[in-house]
């Protein structure tokens, strides 16, 4: 009950700011249309330009460059890592085994 | 008068923004003191989105100073964190397992995956990479990275970051139990419990810093401030500084951090579509990394001799998100056979995940440096 209950006020959240953004949206392009007009876009210049949403094939394929990279690199320095603390443990275990041969 | 004037602002061209944030803000109040979700950073971002969110708000010259001293110049709040981050984890599960570090690596999956679905949809790149690194989740790794980059979209990032990793206990149960078999769940794991010695936990924060700092210099202001903290507990000759960094240091600077992160919630910034697009973008990489913990496991699992097979599950803990990740895959393993103990086993993936998805923010500063 309770998880559903977080869930539903999430929701409500999204959704919340999904509808009025899409007002948003809509009244920021009526307001960009005017200032365009009636040239008189200086303060507009201040915020954000609203963001066209498309699907952009070209740089998807870009960025799939990245995320080879990206994980080749992780996969790497975490090896790399992991063979420094296997030597760590190894010289940490002789210096017990040393120690506990001579007592 | 003024009282009037600034009422009826509210009711004027764009006013009713301000109150939809009021709502937004009052939200993430009630998931922090209601639903105890992250509620010290929800918190403050709730309060703040309010604060700056009143007409003619005093409070936001204040808190745009905070941003500037303590995000936007060299990004000193989310650095000052990690030290007292670093003090509070306790490396040992992954030094007496440090293959463990692999499921930490799997688990950035999501950030790459995500930088190119973000790419899809339009958002210029350095935009992507900072909704990508949501998928680290780690606040200040996603602040840091946001911030140097450059994004428009800090605040939402940050909301979507923080909000993901609270729901951490929602969002990952189903896409473990999606990915693993009945059987597979069941596996059970033996802790060996093999001391390490003390030599061996100073120089680890010591040498993870010079590595990472030679192979991803961007990242080595963030791995060298969460490794300090770690050297401070770890030395064994700082206890009070090591108790003062991870309590008091880490309180105060998280205090500031959640208000500051609203400086950045204004209704123009924030009240956008790229918001909600933004948090779908957050919810799959965490789904991502998630799957990419997991797939390792059982590609790994492939490989092991029978006895020694690992849970797949445990790949799922790689995510960062310290220490609910770690807690809900142990949950699930009691859930499956209630003498199956996984915390160990967890607790050691979570903290690689720490580490791996420093390198990755790292990795990615990189890419556009």
């Amino acid at each position: 009950m309770k998880k559903l209950l977080v869930v539903l006020s999430l929701i409500l959240v999204l959704t919340a700011i999904l509808s009025l953004t899409v007002f948003a949206q809509a009244e920021n392009t009526q307001n960009s249309n005017e200032e365009y007009e009636n040239n008189v876009n200086n303060d507009a210049n201040d915020e954000m330009p609203p963001m066209k949403i498309r699907i952009d094939g070209k740089a998807f394929l870009n960025s799939l460059g990245l995320m080879g990279k990206g994980m080749v690199g992780i996969f790497v320095v975490t090896l790399v890592i992991v063979g420094v603390v296997a030597i760590l443990n190894w010289h940490g275990q002789s210096l017990d085994d040393r120690k506990s041969k001579k007592q | 008068m003024n009282l009037f004037e600034n009422v009826m602002l509210l009711f004027q061209d764009g006013g009713w923004k301000m109150l939809v944030m009021w709502i937004i803000g009052g939200v993430l109040i009630f998931l922090a003191i209601k639903k105890e979700m992250e509620p010290t950073l929800l918190l403050p971002m709730g309060f703040g989105a309010i604060l700056v969110n009143l007409p003619e708000s005093g409070a936001k010259e204040v808190i745009d100073h905070l941003f500037e001293i303590g995000i936007d110049s060299h990004e000193l709040f989310p650095l000052i964190l990690f030290i007292g981050i670093g003090a509070m984890i306790d490396f040992e599960p992954l030094l007496t397992n440090p293959k463990l570090m692999i499921f930490g690596a799997a688990a950035q999956f999501g950030i790459f995956f995500t930088l190119s679905m973000a790419s899809l949809f339009g958002f210029e790149l350095k935009d992507a990479a900072s909704i990508a690194i949501i998928g680290a989740a780690d606040g200040p790794t996603s602040i840091f990275v946001a911030n140097t980059l450059g994004s428009n979209y800090t605040a939402a990032i940050m909301v979507a970051a923080y909000s993901y990793m609270a729901l951490v206990p929602l969002v990952q149960p189903p896409i473990i139990k999606l990915c693993t078999t009945k059987k597979e769940r069941r596996i059970k794991m033996q802790y060996t419990g093999k001391k390490v010695s003390k030599l061996t936990k100073i120089l680890f924060p010591i040498i993870v810093t010079v590595i990472v700092g030679l192979v991803a210099p961007d990242a080595v202001a963030l791995i060298g401030f969460l490794m300090f903290g770690n050297l401070i507990r770890e030395c064994g000759v700082l206890n009070s500084l090591s108790e003062t960094a991870q309590k008091v240091l880490a309180n105060l600077i998280t205090i500031f951090l959640g208000i500051t992160i609203a400086s950045r919630m204004t209704a123009n910034e924030f009240l956008r579509f790229e918001t909600l697009l933004i948090m779908g973008l957050g919810l799959i990489a965490f789904i991502v990394d998630t799957f990419g913990g997991i797939m390792i496991a059982k590609l790994m699992n492939l490989f092991l001799p029978k006895d020694k097979k690992i849970n797949p599950m445990i790949g799922a803990a790689g995510i960062s998100a310290f220490p609910m990740s770690a807690r809900v895959v142990h949950k699930l393993g009691l859930e499956e056979d209630n003498s199956n103990f996984l915390l160990m086993h967890s607790i050691g993936v979570n903290v690689s995940g720490q580490i791996a998805s420093v390198i990755a923010g790292g990795l990615i500063l990189s890419f556009f440096s």
